[in-house]
């Protein structure tokens, strides 16, 4: 599996994806329906079918620091068609002194009005935007040396390109990558993963669809520092029991740890890149590649 | 209000000793005083007083109907299940902070933690008719399974796949003085059981047309069958001990907390994090099974006084 | 965040896991009390006029108790006081709380005002702000205090000019939210206050619990920092905020303070671990002093030192643990309790209008002193 599923391939022409994928989502509801009709499970419970991965199986995740010219550090992750940009400005100097021993972190997060096929953005929809951005801030407000920039603040903007499920993890994911870009002093980088807990199975890094359908079925977020194997951020919805509550944690705590090696990975080939481009001038390809097979088949 | 780092390592080392400064343990709740049906325009209501904390939870229910087209071309079905709205609001009467822009974010905090609490489609489990007790049968779909129809809260339902009962709960925090989450989702859960629904019969007109017809006796009413409803249940990591029901001084010296929604059947209902620090996951386990003791505790005594609050009536 | 952090978390694992046993004592009692007042239809027809309402008032008189607009007297027999003004011929109260006479002047102190500094009273602040060569501080007042860099107590005690290096290291006497037991030292012409802490025994308060009640609870007397005799020290500021800490761990770092100031003149004092340590017993009782601190508040009843330890020996003879005290069932009983002996003895002193003029003529000499020394 390549981790830049995309490096390389210049744009194609190809049909517009929303046709392709209206096709596929007239499939499954269909199969939503037989199998809805043939299950004579109690109500509530919920159960759905992976067909083009494992249950815990990630989809494919790209990751590129440096985007954005004008920020200190910058991130654009994609795990396949959810599309995430992240810019972090500062530490920067802010007028007002009330926080005099750390600095301030602001975190923003905005979904481009295109990023999601609903027709409209309501009420509903700017609360969801500002409680994502705490989630966010929380999840990685743990990691920095905040002490060490007294009066200045640290601005992080991150803005949903497009909504495929789990935005949440891309965005704190990003973001991590992109304080680690602008050089902001951290304990550990954050990694997340969350999952989505049915009848009879866990699926890992569901897809936007995969979440609508399975909508009321429990949820979990992880957010954490696995070099200090500290959780950051923790979040679960819906009814579990005891049991399943620890058993998707811990395949979470799994996930994260994967999703960090990634960026371990993709940051030191970052800052490969840069050196490289520091020495002659010119960028060399392949590299990102070639190391990121390596790492997968370790 | 602010803490000095002194104060700060004071409460750490009461809290290491097992007494906090105001005398309990770390597993001790602060006394509560419970009251419904306060608020004669909504269809429940509850106030809460835990010690200097104080919430009041008003529920009000509107008829609202599925437009199917719509639906259908946006493609996806979220808004349609949700049947319960909350809305949470920290009046600045109540603390300096929370005015203006102060409260904003914490609104929004304490609204979503309350939704993500109640976002299980089986939360509200049926009607039953207040006089007898005797469950109410919602309406059953008549037409051919649709697409839409998750039965998710399908006892809301008054004409299946088209028109529901959607329950607006709205919080305001009078008063406080530390553990929010837990004082809100107290209340809210008395104010659902103290909800009174009129009986709706639909009539089916000639051309797709609905009419109701509402049953105005005060007495011949629904009432909300709490059993599966959550309470949540913070636990507060202070130092290396986790405490529950904190004030807010205590709130102000935590280092991370876990809020943790549990249900009669000693199910995990919602988790949330909060708070800037680590956890490691042993001690998380540990929270949560702390937690699902204290809430089953809770949710019994509650039973218990909402039960004989029921009988003064 | 560190690792030290991880080993501390296993610890507290073990101990949790053993007081899962203890989770059948979690206090949980719900009340619901139903109560509706009815409200009560004012009958109009028994409208009184203003002669009335006077002779009305003498009930009010004599129990020294005013509301905003009710009339005092009629103009010329008194003279008006703060609290107080004329409308209409008539002396007329423009707060509500007590009703003060000195010969003629009269005035109403209100029951729950912000604090107002007098030159001596005795307060514990917190620091708000650090400004040129002075630290704002918060004492429950209607603005900050000013403690000037010149008004406090350098390490060590030695007099000297307060030099440009002092006012850079003002970050090492006191920090901002660092609590302080000052004395008023002067009311300026333009309203705001000074206060000073020129004294051995003033200075930051460390490692103890704060709590603030009303002001018009305190009252003025010849000491305001008791080392009550369950071993707790209290200070109880004039301005409505107390500090409880105990006093055996107290005693033993004011030792370490002092001796650490005789070894070097500059840096911060860090207060080690084992000085900072108290005891469980030592907890449980300050946490006792504090409940009944607050229950004394809950009640309305004066805060010095013998109706603390009042409640406090009550509590302990009604063989309650000090949570109890946050009980409102025990709340009601110990307040009946208390005002029963309270019929017995009156709790005012004679003494004390004596120590507050004691205590102002000491003050103006200290003042006398740090004036001459700025």
């Amino acid at each position: 599996m390549k981790i830049d599923y995309r490096s390389g391939n210049s744009i194609k022409t190809q049909i517009p994806l929303d046709y392709k994928e209206y096709l596929k989502r007239k499939e499954d509801k269909q199969q939503q329906q037989q199998q809805q009709q043939q299950s004579t499970q109690p109500t509530g419970a919920i159960t759905y079918k992976r067909k083009d991965r494992l249950d815990e199986q990630f989809r494919q995740i790209f990751m590129k620091t440096g985007i954005v010219t004008q920020a200190s550090g910058s991130c654009y992750l994609e795990i396949e068609k959810t599309k995430v940009l992240c810019s972090v400005y500062g530490p920067r100097a802010t007028p007002k002194t009330e926080l005099f021993e750390t600095a301030k972190l602001n975190c923003e997060l905005k979904y481009a009005t295109f990023s999601s096929n609903k027709e409209k953005f309501d009420y509903l929809e700017n609360t969801k935007e500002k409680d994502q951005s705490l989630i966010i801030y929380q999840s990685i407000i743990g990691s920095l040396r905040l002490d060490k920039y007294p009066k200045t603040v640290v601005d992080v903007y991150i803005l949903v390109l497009n909504d495929d499920g789990d935005v949440l993890v891309s965005a704190i994911t990003a973001a991590s990558m992109a304080l680690a870009d602008a050089g902001v002093e951290m304990y550990d980088m954050v990694a997340s993963c969350s999952a989505v807990c049915i009848k009879d199975a866990t699926l890992i890094n569901p897809t936007a669809q995969e979440e609508t359908l399975t909508e009321g079925a429990g949820k979990i977020l992880v957010s954490k520092m696995p070099s200090h194997n500290n959780i950051t951020q923790l979040i679960q919805t819906g009814e579990l029991n005891y049991n399943n509550v620890l058993e998707s944690v811990n395949l979470c705590i799994d996930g994260s740890d994967k999703i960090y090696s990634i960026m371990k990975q993709n940051l030191i080939d970052s800052l490969l890149r840069q050196q490289k481009k520091d020495g002659d001038g010119n960028e060399i390809n392949g590299i990102t590649t070639n190391a990121a097979d390596d790492q997968m088949e370790e | 209000m602010k803490v000095s780092p002194s104060e700060v390592s004071f409460i750490q080392k009461g809290i290491e000793h097992n007494i906090r400064t105001d005398g309990r343990s770390r597993v001790d709740y602060r006394h509560f005083s419970l009251e419904s049906g306060e608020i004669v325009h909504s269809n429940g209501s509850a106030r809460l007083k835990l010690s200097d904390t104080e919430v009041l939870v008003g529920v009000k229910a509107e008829i609202t109907q599925i437009n199917k087209e719509n639906n259908n071309a946006s493609g996806n079905n979220i808004n349609v299940n949700k049947r319960l709205i909350f809305n949470v609001d920290c009046c600045p009467s109540a603390s300096p902070e929370f005015e203006g822009k102060g409260s904003e974010f914490l609104n929004i905090e304490l609204a979503q933690q309350l939704d993500r609490l109640y976002s299980h489609p089986n939360v509200i489990v049926g009607l039953y008719n207040t006089n007898d007790n005797t469950k109410y049968d919602p309406p059953t779909a008549t037409t051919t399974a649709d697409d839409n129809e998750n039965s998710n809260n399908s006892s809301l339902t008054i004409v299946p796949n088209k028109y529901y009962w959607t329950l607006y709960i709205d919080a305001i925090v009078l008063d406080s003085d530390g553990n929010l989450f837990d004082a809100l989702s107290i209340a809210t859960r008395a104010a659902l059981f103290n909800t009174r629904l009129p009986k709706i019969k639909a009539i089916q007109g000639e051309y797709e047309e609905i009419t109701f017809e509402v049953n105005d006796d005060p007495f011949d009413t629904l009432s909300i069958d709490i059993k599966n409803v959550p309470i949540c249940v913070t636990m507060t990591k202070i130092a290396s001990q986790f405490v529950i029901d904190t004030t807010t001084r205590e709130e102000l010296c935590m280092d991370a907390r876990l809020t943790i929604g549990v249900n009669s059947s000693s199910n995990i209902c919602s988790i949330q994090k909060g708070g800037i620090s680590g956890l490691d996951p042993p001690t998380i386990n540990q929270m949560i099974n702390t937690a699902k003791v204290v809430g089953l505790k809770i949710l019994s005594t509650m039973d218990q006084a909402l039960l004989d609050i029921q009988l003064l009536k | 965040m560190t690792t030290s952090n991880n080993s501390n978390t296993t610890t507290g694992t073990g101990t949790t896991t053993n007081e899962l046993n203890y989770l059948s004592n979690i206090n949980i009692q719900i009340f619901s009390p139903q109560k509706r007042i009815k409200l009560k239809h004012i009958d109009q027809s028994k409208k009184q006029d203003t002669d009335e309402t006077i002779n009305s008032n003498a009930a009010f008189f004599s129990k020294k108790l005013v509301i905003p607009g009710q009339v005092i007297s009629r103009e010329g027999e008194y003279l008006k006081g703060h609290g107080t003004f004329h409308n209409r011929s008539h002396l007329v109260a423009s707060v509500c709380g007590t009703l003060e006479k000195v010969d003629k002047l009269v005035s109403v102190k209100a029951v729950k005002a912000r604090y107002q500094g007098e030159v001596g009273d005795i307060i514990v602040g917190r620091i708000t702000e650090i400004a040129s060569k002075r630290w704002k501080v918060d004492v429950n007042s209607r603005q900050d205090y000013i403690l000037m860099l010149s008004a406090i107590n350098l390490p060590g005690g030695i007099q000297r000019r307060r030099t440009s290096s002092d006012e850079l290291q003002m970050r090492t006497f006191f920090v901002e939210n660092d609590l302080v037991y000052a004395e008023v030292q002067m009311l300026m012409g333009d309203g705001s206050v000074a206060i000073h802490t020129r004294n051995q025994k003033y200075g930051k308060l460390q490692n103890g619990h704060f709590m603030s009640v009303v002001p018009s609870l305190m009252k003025r007397s010849k000491q305001h920092y008791y080392s009550l005799d369950c071993g707790v020290d209290v200070i109880l500021g004039l301005n409505g905020y107390i500090w409880v800490a105990d006093t055996e761990q107290q005693r033993k770092q004011v030792a370490y303070i002092q001796q650490k100031e005789k070894d070097s003149f500059d840096s911060t004092i860090v207060i080690p671990e084992e000085i900072k340590q108290i005891t469980k017993e030592s907890s449980e009782r300050i946490s006792r002093v504090v409940n009944s601190i607050a229950l004394l508040e809950k009640g309305f009843i004066s805060i010095h030192h013998k109706s603390i330890m009042q409640v406090y020996k009550t509590s302990i003879k009604m063989n309650l643990s000090s949570k109890d005290l946050l009980h409102p069932d025990y709340i009601k009983q110990i307040l009946t309790v208390l005002s029963l002996s309270n019929a017995n003895d009156d709790f005012e002193d004679d003494q004390d209008d004596d120590d507050i003029n004691n205590n102002n003529n000491n003050n103006n000499n200290n003042n006398k002193e740090s004036m001459m020394m700025m």
